[in-house]
């Protein structure tokens, strides 16, 4: 009899060290999630936005030669879109949008007598991220920028020269698309499709205002603070004369602009469209 | 009788196991539970660049940065320390932060031929977040 009652016993012990256990795995698994997993997560998408960083810069480069050779040729670059999420644990999958805005931005060159307008198209990444800050990209007009939060940076000039201390050449890139390509949002890495169109040319003599209504002032203020302005004989004052235009204005009206603007057919989202 | 002392000696053993079996997980319980959890090395791009007698300290994206921000500045082996609040633009300090596109102007004078680096240490996590050597 007393065998028998002992024999309930024996695996006792072993039911209580499995329970401990079972509850110390828990314990440490939901000091992982709640207090590690945050970081990874953070560390992760901050690689991403890393690398969307790279990927513009190519944007931009592509961008920038299709206008300097002047031919009908084409190029594509990827952009990926989203941070993969954390394997086993499976959480942290983020989802970004890439648009191609047309009419999103405008440059209106002018002296006393006359003035030419650009309304031009921009190629912007926003993403959506759940613990590192949220970033944009934004190539607009020729120029790359990075804003976050109210604040922007420039992170690649337009090209801009002035010969002779005074005449000033300033090329512009305009983005045009068809409807259907102009969004991709989602997780993965999408190509973006650039086309070269058509450049003009336009001149204006004794140039006075530079206005550029865009959404990042910051970023233009920056590109016209800018050594190849600051270093020439041009004397001019930076203004806001609007929430969104910035406007340069020549104090002296120095010198010719020659404005050249290069259109390029950009799509995103396959399913190209000849 | 020996029959009765078989039994004593199992129950205390097992006792014996159940109290080490607690008393085990409780060290492990609080010696996971009190982990200090170690702040990460804050995700931010930093940019320092040499202009006009001036080294220029901006930021460049990623999460925005405490005031107290300190960056070392030595200048052949003389290491002076600072915090971004000292050299930040005043238009800049409004916000409490240091924020993207912001810049830290600190003017260092000629150092034509001089060892210079730079050093910016996040307090927080007690890290080097940007550490360059400017050549003139």
């Amino acid at each position: 009899m007393i065998k028998k009652f002992i024999k309930p016993d024996e695996g006792l012990v072993g039911i209580v060290v499995t329970v401990l256990v079972i509850g110390l795995v828990i314990v440490v698994t939901g000091i992982v999630q709640s207090v590690y997993m945050p970081q990874w997560l953070e560390q992760k998408e901050a690689e991403h936005m890393h690398m969307v960083s790279y990927q513009f810069a190519q944007l931009k480069q592509s961008l920038d030669i299709l206008s300097v050779i002047e031919q009908e040729n084409a190029i594509s670059i990827y952009i990926t879109l989203g941070t993969p999420e954390i394997p086993i644990f499976g959480t942290g999958r983020t989802y970004d949008d890439l648009n191609i805005l047309t009419n999103n931005c405008s440059i209106e060159v002018s002296n006393d007598s006359s003035s030419y307008s650009f309304s031009l198209g921009t190629v912007k990444f926003t993403s959506q991220n759940s613990y590192f800050v949220d970033q944009s990209y934004i190539y607009e007009a020729g120029a790359l920028m990075l804003s976050q939060g109210s604040a922007g940076i420039l992170n690649g000039k337009p090209f801009l020269s002035v010969s002779n201390f005074t005449n000033v050449s300033f090329t512009i890139i305009n983005i045009s698309s068809f409807e259907g390509k102009k969004i991709a949002g989602g997780y993965g890495t999408y190509s973006i499709y650039m086309e070269y169109v058509n450049s003009s040319y336009y001149t204006i003599n004794d140039l006075r205002y530079i206005n550029i209504t865009t959404n990042y002032k910051n970023a233009w203020r920056t590109f016209f603070n800018s050594t190849t302005l600051k270093y020439s004989l041009l004397t001019y004052e930076i203004n806001d004369i609007d929430e969104d235009v910035i406007s340069v204005e020549f104090s002296e009206s120095l010198g010719n602009l020659v404005i050249k603007v290069s259109e390029i057919s950009v799509q995103i989202a396959p399913g190209w469209i000849e | 009788m020996k029959r009765s002392d078989k039994a004593v000696s199992e129950t205390i053993g097992t006792l014996l196991l159940l109290g080490i079996s607690i008393s085990l997980f409780s060290v492990i319980y609080f010696s996971v539970m009190t982990i200090y959890p170690i702040s990460a090395t804050p995700s931010v791009n930093i940019i320092c660049s040499f202009n006009d007698s001036n080294i220029i300290i901006e930021h460049r994206g990623g999460k925005t940065l405490d005031l107290n921000t300190k960056f070392i500045v030595t200048i052949d082996g003389n290491g002076e320390k600072f915090t971004v609040k000292d050299y930040l633009t005043s238009d800049f300090k409004a916000n409490g932060v240091w924020n993207v596109g912001e810049q830290v102007i600190y003017p260092v004078g000629d150092i034509t031929n001089k060892k210079v680096s730079v050093s910016v240490i996040d307090e927080h996590s007690n890290s080097v977040i940007m550490m360059v050597n400017i050549k003139e």
